[in-house]
C-alpha cells in the first residue's frame, strides 16, 4: 500500500537511537522510550510493545473502557491484549455510532446512549481504527497486542515498560499517523538494567478539522 | 440677366445646404466616433467582467465539487462497499454518487499507492497508476489533504479535485472532475453575452482550440488562424474573423498553464443597435437636408421672383412698353423696390407720351433734337435747303365744296406729302394751311441734303399725280420752291412756348420761288445755289429774276431728271432751251423765236409763251443798254 511505496525513503530518514545505560539494583529490566517526530516534538499516544523472541508470555484478558466525552474518544488510544474486550460507554447526552472497518475487527455500535452498548471483543492482533458515523472527526484506536509488555507515550513522548527480563525483544512502534505501518527493532536487554530508547517517528500530517463557521461566513465578514 | 439671378438662387441654396450638410456631417462624425469608441470601451469592460465571471464560475463549480466530495468522503453508506473489495460494486457506488452530483462529469477512486480502484470514465481500468500523481502528492501536502488542478483528458480540459477517502482515516483518494466543455462555454456565453473559445496546451507552447461558442465557420477560421500562428495571445487585442471585427480578452484559469479562455465580442454586433440608430439618423439628416433645400429654394424664389418680374418689366420698358406694373404683396426691401419701379415706369410712360405728342406736333427729328439737347432760345447758323410747297389755286378749289370734304382732302394730301418728305430725310417745319415748309440739313446734316430736297420735290409731284388719279379725281397742281443757303436754325418764341424753325433771306427766297412757279406754270423751281449743291440732277434754266425786296438777281431752274436717268427727248429739250436762252440774251430774237418754235413742237408751255411775249416786246422796243436779262417781280 501507500507505506510500502515510501518504505525505502522512510528507512533512510528514520533513525532510532538506542541508549544503553546500566541502572541501579533493580531485578527486572526496564525499557524507557522517548518518541519524537520529524520536528523533534514529543509524540504522544505512540504505542510501544516489546515481544520476547525466545520465551512465551502468558496473556491475560482484560476489559478496557473507551469513553465518549464531549464528542471525542477518551482515551484516544487503548492497548489491549488479544482476546480482550473494550467497553464504549457514552458520557455525552447525544448518541454516537461507533464503527470500525479495520481488518483486525469490524463492528458497529449503532446509535446508543450511556453504557447500553455491549463490550466488543478483539480476537486478532492489529490495530482497529474507530470512527463515529455521526461525528466525522471522532477518532479512536485500539491496539491489540500479542504481548503484555506495552506502553503508551505520554504528552512528553515518554513511555516505560517495566518487569522485563534479560531477553531479546522485538520492540514495535506504532502511531495512528505513522507513515510506515509498523516499526520494529530487536533489543537485547540485560538483567537489572534500564534501557532508554529514543525514537524518531515520521508522522503524517494531521488533517485539519474544517471549521464550518469560518468557511461559510468568513468570506463575508473579512 | 436671368442667368445671374439663377446663379444667385443657386448660391443661396448651395450656401444653406452646404452649411447644413457640413454641420450634420460634423455632428454625425462626432457621434459616430464617440459611439464606436464607447462600444469598444464597453466591450473591453464587458470582457473583463466576463473573465471574472468565467473564473468565478469555475471556482464556484470547483467549490461545489469539493463540498460534494467531502460528503462522499465520510459517507457511511459507501464504506461497506469500499471494504467489500468488490470492484464492480465500488464502481457502481461511484456512478451512483456521480449521478447525484450535477456538476461532476468523472469520478475516480485511487488507493494510497496511486493505483486506480475505479474510474467512471473507463470501467474496465483497474490497478493502473492514476494519470495525475502530482495532484495527489499536492493533496498529501495540504492541510486538509485536498487539491485541485486542471488536466487534459483527450485534449479536453477538466477541473479535477481530490479529497481523501476517510474510513475513518485516509484509506484512498476520491477524484471528482468536470469538463470545461461546450456546455461551460455555452453557459458562459449566455451569462456574459460574449463568444468564448478554449485553447489547451500540454507544453504551454503549442495551443489548440478545443471548444468554442463560435459557429462552425467562424470556429474553423479561428482554428486556421491559430494554426498559422496568427494569434498573439496578447491582451486587449483586436482581430478580424471572417470580416467581422472582434475585441478579444485572454484569460487563464488561475495559476494554470494548460487552459486559457479567449473571450471575444463582435464590435459589429455591439454596434448593431447603434447602426440602426445611425440609419435613422442618416434618414433624418437627409430629410433635414431636403427640407432646408426646399426652404432655401422657397426663400430664394421669394427674393428672385419679384426680381425676375422686375427684370422682365425693365426689359419691356426697354422695348417701349410702359404699361407694365409689378404686383407684389411683399412689404420688405423688395416690395419697396417694386413700388419704386412702378413709380419709375409711370414717369417714363408720361415722358413717352410727351415725346409722342411732341413727335406729332413737330417733326420726329426736331423732337429728338429738342429732347436730346437742353432746350434754350436762340439758334445757330447752318447750311440748309428750304422747301416750300403750296396747292395752286387752293381758294378757287375750295369754292363750292363742303369744308369737311376739303379738310379730309387736305389731310390726305398733307399726310402723303409729309411721308414723302420724311422718307427723304426732310423735316417738316410747319403747315400753313395747304402750304408746307420743310427743311433739309437741319437740325441734322446728312451731307446730301440739297439732293434730297430736289428728289423730294420731284417725288412729291409724282405722288400727287397718283393721288389725283386715285383719290381726288381732279388735277390738283402744286408749286414747289427750293433754295439752299445759310440759315439761322433754333428755338424761337417765348421760354414757355417755342418753335424750332429757320429764318433768313434764303428762307424767304425759297418762299418767293414757290410763288414764281405759278407764274411760269412749273411744278418746281430751284435757285442757283440749290442747283449747285444738288448737281446730280439735270436742270433747265428758266430765267433770271429779281424778286421783291431783293437787290440781287437770281437764276432759277427747273429740275428735269437725274443725270443718270435722263431721256433723249429731255436732253433735246434742255439743249433747245439753252440755245434759245443764249440767243435771247444775245438779242438774236429771230434765232430765239426759231428755237421757241422747235420747243413748241415738243411742248407749247407757259415758258414759250412768256419768252414769245418778251421777244415781241423787245422787237418793238429793244432792251436798255444795261440789260442784265433779269426779269423783275414787283409782287410777291
Ligand atoms: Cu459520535
Amino acid at each position: 500500500m501507500f507505506f510500502n511505496r515510501s518504505l525505502k525513503l522512510l528507512s533512510k530518514v528514520l533513525t532510532v537511537f538506542f541508549c544503553f545505560t546500566v541502572g541501579g539494583p533493580v531485578e527486572a529490566a526496564v525499557l524507557k522510550i522517548q518518541a519524537i517526530d520529524q520536528q523533534n516534538k514529543p509524540v504522544e499516544n505512540a504505542v510501544i510493545t516489546a515481544t520476547p523472541l525466545f520465551s512465551k508470555v502468558e496473556i491475560v484478558k482484560q476489559t478496557k473502557i473507551i469513553d465518549q466525552i464531549n464528542k471525542e474518544y477518551v482515551p484516544r488510544v487503548v492497548i489491549i491484549s488479544k482476546g480482550s474486550s473494550v467497553k464504549f460507554p457514552n458520557k455525552d447526552n447525544i448518541r454516537h455510532h461507533v464503527y470500525s472497518f479495520s481488518k483486525a475487527k469490524q463492528f458497529e455500535l449503532p446509535l446508543y446512549e450511556g453504557s447500553t452498548a455491549p463490550p466488543v471483543e478483539f480476537n486478532s492482533e492489529g490495530t482497529v481504527t474507530l470512527g463515529c458515523n455521526i461525528h466525522d472527526w471522532m477518532r479512536g484506536y485500539v491496539y491489540i497486542s500479542e504481548t503484555p509488555f506495552a506502553a503508551l507515550t505520554d504528552k512528553k513522548g515518554a513511555a516505560v515498560i517495566q518487569e522485563l527480563t534479560e531477553e531479546t525483544y522485538r520492540v514495535d512502534f506504532w502511531h495512528p499517523r505513522l507513515k510506515k505501518t509498523l516499526i520494529s527493532r530487536e533489543i537485547k536487554l540485560q538483567q537489572d538494567s534500564i534501557e532508554t530508547v529514543k525514537i524518531r517517528l515520521q508522522l503524517k500530517q494531521l488533517i485539519k478539522k474544517r471549521q464550518k463557521m469560518k468557511t461559510r461566513f468568513g468570506r463575508y465578514s473579512d | 440677366m436671368t442667368m445671374q439671378f439663377k446663379r444667385f438662387q443657386t448660391r443661396l441654396i448651395v450656401f444653406f445646404v452646404a452649411l447644413l450638410a457640413l454641420l450634420q456631417l460634423t455632428v454625425f462624425l462626432a457621434v459616430n466616433d464617440a459611439n464606436i469608441r464607447n462600444a469598444r470601451q464597453v466591450i473591453k469592460e464587458n470582457l473583463q467582467v466576463g473573465s471574472s465571471v468565467f473564473n468565478r464560475l469555475i471556482e464556484e463549480r470547483t467549490r461545489n465539487l469539493f463540498q460534494h466530495a467531502r460528503l462522499i468522503s465520510s459517507d457511511y453508506a459507501f464504506k461497506p462497499a469500499f471494504y467489500s473489495d468488490d470492484r464492480p460494486t465500488i464502481l457502481s457506488a461511484l456512478e451512483n454518487h456521480l449521478q447525484r452530483i450535477e456538476d461532476a462529469d468523472i469520478m475516480l477512486l485511487v488507493d494510497l499507492d496511486l493505483k486506480i480502484i475505479a474510474d467512471t470514465r473507463s470501467p474496465e481500468i483497474t490497478s493502473e497508476t492514476v494519470a495525475w500523481p502530482a495532484l495527489i502528492e499536492r493533496a498529501e501536502q495540504n492541510d486538509y489533504a485536498e487539491a485541485t488542478a486542471v488536466v487534459l483528458i483527450e485534449n479536453l480540459p477538466f477541473q479535477i479535485i481530490v479529497v481523501p477517502y476517510l474510513s475513518p482515516d485516509i484509506n484512498a483518494w476520491i477524484l471528482l472532475g468536470f469538463a470545461i466543455d461546450q456546455q461551460v462555454a455555452d453557459d458562459l456565453k449566455q451569462m456574459i453575452n460574449s463568444e468564448i473559445s478554449f485553447f489547451v496546451s500540454s507544453d504551454s507552447k503549442q495551443w489548440r482550440l478545443t471548444r468554442s461558442t463560435l459557429d462552425k465557420d467562424k470556429a474553423g477560421s479561428l482554428m486556421r488562424k491559430n494554426k498559422q500562428q496568427e494569434l498573439s495571445f496578447n491582451q486587449g487585442q483586436t482581430f478580424t474573423l471572417d470580416d467581422e471585427e472582434y475585441i478579444v480578452l485572454y484569460t487563464q484559469l488561475a495559476e494554470n498553464k494548460t487552459v486559457f479562455a479567449m473571450l471575444q465580442r463582435s464590435l459589429d454586433q455591439a454596434l448593431k443597435p447603434y447602426l440602426r440608430l445611425r440609419q435613422t439618423l442618416q434618414i433624418l439628416m437627409l430629410f433635414g437636408l431636403l427640407l432646408s433645400l426646399l426652404g432655401a429654394l422657397f426663400i430664394a424664389r421669394k427674393v428672385t421672383k419679384p426680381v425676375k418680374a422686375l427684370t422682365l418689366s425693365v426689359q419691356k420698358i426697354e422695348q417701349g412698353d410702359y404699361h407694365t406694373k409689378i404686383i407684389t404683396e411683399q412689404k420688405d426691401e423688395i416690395g419697396q423696390l417694386a413700388g419704386s419701379f412702378n413709380q419709375m415706369a409711370k414717369g417714363l410712360e408720361e415722358k413717352e407720351k410727351v415725346r409722342n405728342l411732341l413727335g406729332k406736333v413737330v417733326s420726329k427729328e426736331v423732337a429728338e433734337e429738342l429732347l436730346c439737347r437742353k432746350i434754350e432760345l436762340g439758334g445757330e447758323e447752318k447750311q440748309a435747303t428750304i422747301l416750300f410747297s403750296d396747292i395752286r389755286d387752293f381758294t378757287s378749289l375750295c369754292e363750292g365744296a363742303p369744308a369737311q370734304e376739303i379738310l379730309t382732302m387736305l389731310n390726305v394730301y398733307l399726310t402723303k406729302m409729309s411721308a414723302v418728305i420724311e422718307i427723304n430725310h426732310g423735316v417738316i417745319d410747319k403747315y400753313i394751311g395747304d402750304a408746307i415748309m420743310a427743311l433739309f440739313g437741319v437740325p441734322v446734316n446728312h451731307g446730301n441734303d440739297a439732293h434730297n430736297a430736289v428728289a423730294t420735290a420731284i417725288a412729291m409731284n409724282q405722288a400727287l399725280q397718283k393721288l389725283n388719279k386715285d383719290k381726288f379725281g381732279k388735277a390738283i397742281k402744286i408749286g414747289i420752291g427750293l433754295n439752299t443757303g445759310r440759315v439761322v436754325a433754333g428755338n424761337m418764341g417765348s421760354p414757355d412756348r417755342l418753335n424750332y424753325t429757320v429764318i433768313g433771306d434764303d428762307v424767304n427766297l425759297a418762299s418767293r420761288l414757290e410763288g414764281l412757279t405759278k407764274f411760269y406754270d412749273l411744278p418746281v423751281l430751284v435757285s442757283e445755289s440749290t442747283r449747285t449743291a444738288a448737281d446730280s440732277f439735270v436742270y433747265q434754266e428758266i430765267d433770271r429774276v429779281r424778286v421783291k425786296g431783293k437787290q440781287n438777281a437770281v437764276a432759277i431752274y427747273r429740275p428735269v431728271a437725274l443725270l443718270s436717268q435722263i431721256s433723249q427727248p429731255q436732253w433735246l429739250e434742255v439743249e433747245i432751251c439753252s440755245t434759245m436762252l443764249s440767243a435771247y440774251r444775245a438779242q438774236k430774237w429771230e434765232k430765239a423765236l426759231e428755237q421757241l418754235d422747235q420747243l413748241a413742237l415738243i411742248e407749247d408751255s407757259e415758258f414759250c409763251q412768256i419768252y414769245r411775249q418778251r421777244i415781241a416786246i423787245f422787237q418793238v422796243s429793244p432792251p436798255p443798254q444795261d440789260w442784265d436779262f433779269t426779269f423783275e417781280f414787283t409782287e410777291k
